[in-house]
């Protein structure tokens, strides 16, 4: 005679075999159901590398870096690809430099093409000089004959370029700078960057730990997000911190250290094997690739740096793999 | 807008709570064991679908896994107090049309939650709700961010019957936990399945 309470034990036995089957699948199920999108014709892009400036300056690969990026764009999923590149490779310089004026009219056209289209995206990418005060950006025209900045205000703060950004009518914004102190551009939202802002000091590349991070800033951070305070508006990626120069490589190299793995993250960087690179891949992949091949070599000379990335829960697909 | 949110916290709790009382006193319910303390340690696995939402943003859902490891006190059918600490990772969300998505994030998570058990031929059916604060980081990234949540979960606790336990008892446990996250611009739900172990600590009562 089978015992009641045995019939019992082995139902449920048998309901939490289940229960371990489905919970076991479950992953596999979810991950299964990312479906390929069509790649949408509203990604709007605009390229500016700033090779020379007025005054004899120059930024070594800064040039051939926003003509790289604007290939690469053009084959990865970006509707048009504006440039605005001055050089002394004519092949390569734009018929218009890259002057303040120029670069304001370059993203006032990223708005006018995007125009009420809120589901489009737009990005603008900058390479050449970026200043230690609050990294601003560095037009062709804002130096002088003399080689010198006279006045500031020819420069583009960030706040100039958020305006600027601003006017393009999309939720779907990236901004990626190759330019020295570009992480002041960078804003963490309601995270904390736990990676250091100038790698060349006494804790080189160090970045804290999860825990001793959340738990230092753990009344801000709990407050943003009760608070539900609000993402970033551009998704930004900074090749250096805030307090750190990006540098153009040896003479080796043919684009800046950061472009040169960010370029290589369109063909090595899906790490989800997806076909699509989002922001957030291609700035682990350039970071993880100035970690391993650059900064091992400069650190000691002070010449180390770490991207940045700005925060928010959500991501874009930088690359499309065709 | 925080006073709303913060008093639909509190109706969520005051809702569980009189859920639980309301079962307890069923006619039906099992007798009122002895009030004797029981302690229970308790670790499992689960799997979780995790969807998200934020404003101006659409509804896309992710997987995720977790760990999770706890110590509680039971006083007869009332689950005083469970402490729980959790490794957890939420994968990234499936793409929008214009190839937006939510970020994967993982982290650790410390929780506290009471509830009430109800016993039945051997078995054990556990309600629990409370509260978490977790710490994460945007997977690939140095974004640290921490959060407050909510957690419910029903747990089905199967005794198992080892040699080399004489008078400990040890249970299957199959819990489906739920987790509503308060992570800033974005809001997220998650529903689990876990799959664990529970050991009661000590002889005698259950």
């Amino acid at each position: 005679m089978i015992r009641k309470d045995n019939i019992g034990r082995g139902a449920c036995r048998a309901r939490a075999a289940a229960l371990i089957a489905i919970g076991s699948l479950l992953p596999a199920i979810m991950t299964g159901c990312a479906n390929r999108i069509a790649t949408p014709a509203n990604r709007y892009a605009l390229v500016i590398g700033l090779g020379t400036n007025n005054g004899g300056v120059t930024c070594r690969n800064a040039d051939y870096d926003a003509d790289d990026m604007g290939t690469l764009l053009g084959t990865t999923g970006w509707t048009s690809v504006n440039r605005l590149i001055s050089s002394s490779n004519g092949s390569i310089a734009t018929a218009l430099q890259p002057t303040y004026g120029n670069i304001q009219a370059a993203v006032s056209a990223l708005a006018s093409e995007v125009g009420s289209d809120s589901s489009a995206t737009v990005l603008v990418y900058y390479s050449g000089h970026g200043l230690e005060s609050n990294g601003y950006l560095v037009p062709y025209d804002a130096v002088e004959s003399d080689g010198y900045i006279h006045d500031i205000n020819k420069c583009i703060s960030p706040a100039t370029l958020s305006n600027w950004l601003g006017a393009a009518g999309c939720r779907n914004k990236i901004l990626i700078l190759d330019s020295c102190y570009s992480g002041n551009f960078v804003d963490p939202g309601s995270a904390v960057d736990t990676s250091p802002q100038d790698s060349n000091t006494a804790t080189g590349t160090t970045e804290t730990g999860l825990l001793v991070a959340a738990i230092s800033n753990l009344n801000s951070l709990v407050a943003a997000s009760v608070e539900r305070e609000g993402d970033p508006s551009v998704m930004t990626i900074s090749a250096a911190g805030s307090d750190e120069q990006s540098y153009s490589g040896t003479s080796a190299w043919s684009n800046g250290v950061f472009t040169t793995f960010l370029l290589d993250s369109a063909t090595h960087g899906d790490t989800d094997n997806d076909g699509y690179i989002t922001t957030t891949e291609a700035y682990a992949y350039a970071k993880a690739g100035i970690a391993t091949y650059w900064n091992p070599m400069y650190l000691t000379y002070g010449y180390a740096l770490l991207p940045h990335i700005s925060g928010g829960s959500g991501d874009l697909v930088l690359f499309v793999n065709q | 807008m925080k006073t709303i949110r913060h008093s639909r916290l509190a109706l969520f709790f005051l809702f569980a709570l009189s859920a639980a009382s309301a079962w307890a006193e069923a006619p039906g319910a099992a007798p009122v064991p002895p009030a004797k303390a029981v302690w229970r340690l308790d670790a499992g696995l689960s799997g979780a679908w995790v969807p998200s939402w934020e404003d101006e943003r659409p509804f896309l859902s992710a997987a995720g896994f977790g760990f999770d490891a706890g110590i509680g006190v039971a006083l007869g059918n009332w689950i005083i107090c469970r402490g729980g600490l959790a490794f957890f990772s939420v994968g990234s969300s499936g793409f929008d049309a214009s190839l937006w998505r939510y970020r994967a994030f993982e982290g650790l998570s410390l929780s506290l939650e009471s509830g009430y058990r109800f016993m039945f031929d051997g078995a054990e059916l556990d309600l629990l709700a409370g509260g978490a604060i977790s710490a994460s980081r945007y997977a690939a990234t140095s974004l640290v961010t921490a959060y407050l949540s909510v957690l419910l979960e029903p747990r089905l606790l199967v005794p198992l019957r080892p040699r080399g336990l004489d008078g400990w008892r040890l249970d299957f446990m199959a819990g489906l936990p739920m987790e509503y996250l308060f992570r800033g611009a974005a809001q997220s739900f998650s529903l689990g399945l876990e799959a664990g172990l529970s050991l009661r600590l000590g002889k005698g009562g259950r």
